[in-house]
């Protein structure tokens, strides 16, 4: 099944009065299941490529489609909807609400779904102790090392059961030893819930992880490698490759 | 979860927040107390005018208003009378009154009366204040040939408690009477016009003087101040009477109700000119915290919280904010009101010890604050509508951040 479906994306953005190009035409695919990195050098367009499909940028031109909804056809409150029950995000930067709890930070995303408290306790505690912090529930965010903090961004992306997860750079911030961490939780997570994770990334590490490698340069895809035997089956990423 | 964030957001920065709850606090503070400061020195000086000049509700001829003709009488004060014992009982005061003009004159000089009053040494002595005001002497008994004056006409004309003072006044007919009277009181209101203008003697005495017979000039009704428009519907409807109007003390008093009203209106353009500064200062401190939280709403808004609900995030930290001023500038407020009630303010401190003088009534006792339930209400519910007023301009500012820049500027 298609979790994302990219058609002709093109994003410009203006500096004053000159429009500088982010992207130039992306066509993309990326099935539920699969363990993708997004990569190129700084400035190439990941990051803006990124934000079109988690509906945090809208495209200049192009249609998005993410988990069958066309994304353009919809207002600003159906797009945190989208966000809210379907995406996941896990930020560079961590950014979990500073004055919660890392229990209450990975609630908030349910409560905002409208889920009973005590279906919320259970299902909050369960995803800390996945990412192994129901230890650490009660801390706040000032209290916790980066990589602490990048699990339970990782627990907050994952508590709403999405469709799938976006992850900007997520092991930029933190030793290798805590990313590599980080990287084999979301693969246990992919495999073991078969959650879609794509990664922006210029991190070799995370690219070792990955399954499927996309590459960009200068808002193009040069690149569309297939590095796990189980992905080539699938006909849209043999599309891709063709492109 | 929206109260919690927003709770923890205002203790997050807890310098400004207190510094902005102070300021509110304290501006709701002074709002409740000049408000009920107002009130008092309204409700007093209206007192003052209603004791010594109308009454809250004046019965008398339609043209008295205008004219202050003698002419212009109740012919029948008995039959008035009647109808309001009938039909309101008699726990109300109730006064007949002769006002007219004359002079006073002595060995060592003359003045003019501005007002002459004939009343009732029993029923005028349970309304008016001057009784109260006498400060050698005593209030007439009901005897001919008695006379209560000011301090300021017993200082022009030499007079004593007990000296003689010669009355002239024209009577109905247009000639003058004269007689002697003996001063048994000398009264100090602090008004100079009424220490030098205003006489009292006994009702009976005046009638045979003006040649009045029976009638009397005005009918006074002391029913309170707050019952006094609706008290003199009331009367209005029993009395059928087309020679004479009923009157509530506003109208009775147009100077006076006139200097009030502007007065309020002044006060209320005052404290909205404190109200926009302290909103603005409100405005800025949300609009800061707003500012200094982009990133936050940005990652808000991309893990799906919808832009209806930060806007209510911001709503709730204005209405906590306006919730905890309020309760404090209430408290002050309240508080510097009952010293105010109790111990009051001596008027004579803003005058270097003259009496303060407003349209024709002395304030002579101390101020006094008036503590109504409306004003407690008014005040803390317009303090609250300005606090949330203010944080609308901010609140929408943050439930319209684009998320990819909050995130990615800051």
């Amino acid at each position: 099944m298609e979790i994302i479906k990219l058609e002709n994306i093109k994003k410009t953005y203006l500096q004053g009065k000159i429009e500088v190009p982010a992207l130039r035409g992306i066509d993309l695919v990326i099935r539920k299941g699969e363990f993708t990195a997004i990569c190129g050098p700084s400035g190439s367009g990941k990051t803006t490529l990124l934000n079109i499909i988690g509906c945090l940028d809208n495209p200049t031109s192009g249609k998005v489609e993410i988990a069958q909804q066309n994304a353009g056809n919809l207002s600003s409150t159906q797009l945190s909807e989208l966000r809210l029950n379907k995406i996941g995000f896990v930020f560079q930067a961590y950014n979990l609400v500073p004055v919660l709890t890392a229990y209450e930070n990975v609630d908030l995303v349910l409560s905002l779904q409208g889920v009973k408290v005590k279906e919320r306790h259970e299902r909050v505690m369960k995803v800390l102790k996945e990412v192994g912090l129901e230890e650490l529930a009660d801390r706040r965010p000032a209290e916790m090392s980066g990589g602490q903090q990048q699990r339970v961004a990782v627990a907050r992306a994952l508590v709403a059961q999405p469709e799938l997860i976006l992850a900007d750079e997520p092991t930029a911030n933190l030793d290798s030893e805590t990313g590599k961490s980080l990287l084999k939780l979301m693969k246990k997570l992919n495999e073991d819930h078969h959650v879609t994770f794509l990664f922006s990334t210029h991190d070799s590490m995370v690219m070792d992880f990955s399954r499927r490698l996309v590459r960009i340069v200068d808002g193009k895809i040069s690149e569309d490698i297939v590095k796990d035997s189980r992905m080539e089956s699938l006909p849209e990423t043999q599309n891709m490759e063709n492109n | 979860m929206l109260l919690k964030i927003a709770f923890r957001n205002l203790w997050r920065r807890k310098f400004r927040t207190i510094i902005t709850i102070v300021a509110i606090g304290i501006s709701s503070s002074m709002l409740l107390f000049f408000e009920q400061l107002h009130l008092g020195q309204h409700e007093q000086m209206a007192n003052s005018g209603i004791r010594l000049h109308s009454g809250h509700v004046v019965i008398q001829h339609k043209n008295f208003q205008s004219s202050c003709e003698l002419a212009d009488r109740i012919i029948h004060p008995e039959k008035v009378m009647k109808i309001i014992r009938e039909n309101f009982g008699s726990s109300f005061p109730v006064s007949s009154r002769i006002f007219t003009t004359g002079s006073l004159a002595s060995s060592d000089g003359n003045i003019i009366l501005d007002t002459l009053l004939g009343a009732s040494h029993v029923d005028e002595g349970k309304i008016s204040n001057i009784p109260e005001k006498i400060t050698s002497g005593k209030w007439i008994s009901g005897k001919d040939g008695e006379i209560v004056i000011g301090f300021l006409a017993a200082k022009l004309l030499k007079l004593d408690i007990g000296t003689k003072v010669q009355l002239s006044i024209p009577d109905l007919g247009g000639n003058v009477s004269r007689v002697a009277l003996r001063v048994t009181g000398i009264f100090t209101t602090g008004g100079s016009d009424i220490d030098r203008g205003y006489a009292v003697i006994n009702l009976s005495q005046a009638q045979k003087l003006l040649n009045m017979g029976n009638s009397v000039n005005q009918i006074s009704v002391f029913s309170g101040i707050d019952n006094s428009l609706k008290m003199a519907s009331s009367i209005r409807k029993k009395i059928h009477d087309n020679e004479l109007e009923v009157l509530d003390w506003a109208s009775a008093l147009p100077t006076l109700s006139q200097f009030i009203l502007v007065d309020t209106i002044s006060m209320y353009v005052f404290l909205l000119i404190i109200f926009f500064i302290v909103a603005a200062g409100v405005l800025n401190a949300i609009l800061m915290s707003v500012m200094e939280r982009t990133r936050e709403f940005g990652v808000l808004k991309s893990i799906g919280m919808k832009p209806f609900s930060i806007f209510n995030l911001i709503i709730i930290e204005s209405v906590l904010i306006g919730l905890i001023s309020t309760v404090i500038g209430f408290l002050i407020g309240q508080l510097i009101s009952y010293l105010t009630y109790k111990y009051g303010i001596d008027p004579a401190a803003f005058t270097g010890g003259e009496t303060m003088e407003v349209a024709g009534v002395g304030l002579t006792e101390r101020i006094r604050t008036k503590i109504t339930f409306w004003s407690i209400v008014w005040t803390s519910s317009s303090v609250m509508l300005m606090t949330v007023m203010s944080a609308l301009l901010p609140a929408i500012r943050a439930a319209r951040i684009i998320p990819v820049k909050a995130v990615r500027d800051v």
